[in-house]
């Protein structure tokens, strides 16, 4: 079976192309003329997906050497995302499946990033617990099979991610932040300052980042910007470990306490060395296996999307032409 | 040859089938999100009473200037739609589909309004004698006020968008439609044709700056 995935939600196009669980290609073009404003404006996202679409999609037909007419799903994520950029994808998908009489496969993007991980780990089987971590999504999920999750703890204010880029911005490193708070992170000192931790009382699976970026905001105006800047790997990586620690001591215990003996790590913040490397070693003290996407599913891309369009196609979960593009779309409002 | 015509520039939701130049059809809806929702169930009604869409060999689409995210719906249909069978997309301006369909009433010079935001529009005056060129239309791009101080209701104005303005009295609301989106594309197929690349774009016209713009980080 194969299946067309198409990716437009935010600032990558991407399209991929699976043959049953394998990605034949997954092209993924990167919108860089966001940097120069510090996050991603959604209307120039949409114009660029506009433009390079057509082109990438008869690319990645040429590349994996495909016909059209031998593919036999067009998977598209409809959501969450920004709604101009998810329209471009997503009507082109319905244009496209019209024309061939082929299903359309419409994608939530947060379930994508799960799938993600079936793409590297084909032995990888049901029930798993999984830590959520992107940009717009902190979340500690309960995945009984596909299509079936239960959330037991989430960010009640910033995503993970969200906490890396802002702190990117506090710091004059660019964007995006995470992979360069990561990078610095590195050569820098984790004991350099201690940042606060947020612990949630009423529910202890729940994470809070809002006041780590306070604190450092603060901190970086005690002490002003010419300190901050001399220090900034040693702040990167006191940061960060503030944002590790919530993140592996919640997730741990959710998983020795729910008794679950698989961890799966999704979304872009899954890219994160630290965040790899701790979650890795700790789980291996109390016995549970760690699985985690290569870097390039971690970000956002197609494959993961076609490989989630297969397990619809599979369960003849096919969508009408008429389904919207939900840019608010989570895992709970889905079904 | 058989042309589709879709226009979703406006909130009216238009698509049209011509054949060897003669409008066949013509299925619209009017309201908020019909684009993004049901351009394809039109485009199969269209398509059910008379044709499939292998005897299709063009699909035109109205390129703008219009509701970004209507003329991106529409563009991006009609490209995957071309692209099963490798059909040529061919952009008709919509001032141009508006004129062909205020022709069928107004028998005068007019001048065409197509609301951008807040008190913004798009205008062109039509001569009578003259028919708006299909690749080089003279857009103005300006408040009410000033596009009432250029015309002094000289001539009627014709509108899809409610304009609210104590001068601009539109003579009557009209819509660009897809079955004149398909009639235009027949009748300049080699101008049109030459313009159909895979990176076309709608015709944003007023150009995109990034102002007072605040970074927020979006979910994904």
């Amino acid at each position: 079976m194969k299946i067309l995935g198409i990716e437009t939600s935010c600032d990558e196009t991407s399209v991929a192309v699976l043959d049953d669980k394998t990605v034949l290609v997954n092209l993924v073009s990167s919108q860089l003329m966001h940097q120069q404003y510090g996050g991603v404006v959604p209307e120039l996202a949409s114009r660029e997906h506009m433009r390079i679409l057509d082109s990438l999609v008869t690319e990645a037909l040429d590349k994996s050497q495909v016909e059209l007419t031998d593919i036999d799903g067009i998977a598209v994520t409809r959501g969450p995302g920004l709604m101009g950029a998810l329209l471009v994808g997503l009507s082109f998908a319905k244009g496209l499946a019209f024309a061939t009489e082929k299903p359309l496969l419409g994608v939530n993007h947060v379930e994508g990033h799960i799938m993600a991980n079936f793409l590297d780990h084909p032995e990888l089987d049901y029930p798993f617990l999984c830590l959520l971590v992107s940009g717009g999504h902190t979340q500690i999920i309960f995945v009984k099979d596909f299509h079936d999750y239960t959330i037991l703890g989430r960010s009640i204010d910033d995503a993970a991610g969200e906490a890396f880029d802002k702190a990117a911005r506090i710091l004059n490193l660019g964007y995006p932040g995470g992979p360069i708070v990561d990078r610095l992170a590195r050569i820098g000192k984790p004991e350099f300052y201690h940042f606060p931790r947020a612990n949630i009382k009423d529910n202890p699976t729940n994470f809070s980042f809002s006041g780590l970026k306070t604190a450092l905001l603060y901190l970086v105006r005690q002490k002003g910007s010419e300190w901050a800047e001399k220090h900034k790997n040693d702040l990167c990586a006191s940061y960060q470990e503030a944002i590790m620690d919530v993140l592996v001591t919640n997730t741990i215990e959710t998983a020795i306490q729910r008794e679950c003996r698989k961890l799966v790590l999704a979304g872009g913040v899954a890219a994160n060395s630290r965040l790899r490397s701790r979650i890795s070693e700790i789980s291996m003290q109390y016995g549970i296996s760690v699985y985690f996407p290569s870097l390039e599913y971690c970000t956002d891309n197609a494959a993961m999307i076609s490989r989630t369009g297969r397990e619809l196609y599979i369960r003849q979960l096919f969508s009408s032409s008429s389904i919207s593009a939900v840019p608010n779309l989570t895992l709970e409002n889905d079904f | 040859m058989n042309i589709v015509g879709i226009d979703t520039s406006t909130n009216n939701c238009s698509v049209g089938l011509v054949c060897n130049g003669r409008i066949v059809d013509r299925i619209a809806r009017i309201g908020r999100s019909m684009a993004s929702e049901q351009l394809i169930s039109l485009i199969d009604e269209l398509l059910k009473k008379s044709i499939t869409m292998e005897e299709i060999d063009a699909i035109a689409v109205s390129i703008g200037p219009g509701s970004y995210t209507g003329l991106r719906i529409g563009l991006s249909t009609a490209k995957g739609l071309a692209f099963a069978r490798k059909l040529p997309v061919l952009p008709v301006p919509t001032m141009a589909v508006l004129e062909s369909v205020a022709r069928q009433t107004i028998d005068s010079d007019m001048v065409l309004m197509i609301k951008s935001h807040r008190d913004l529009a798009y205008h062109v005056c039509c001569r009578k004698e003259h028919p708006l060129s299909i690749d080089s239309i003279d857009i103005g791009y300006d408040i009410f006020s000033d596009i009432h101080q250029r015309y002094q209701n000289q001539h009627p104005y014709i509108s899809p968008s409610e304009i609210v303005d104590a001068d601009i009295k539109p003579v009557e609301t009209l819509y660009p439609e897809g079955d004149h989106v398909a009639w235009l594309a027949h009748q300049h197929y080699q101008v049109l044709l030459s313009q159909s690349v895979p990176d076309l774009e709608p015709l944003y016209l007023s150009e995109f700056e990034v102002k007072n713009w605040k970074p927020k980080t979006e979910s994904g």
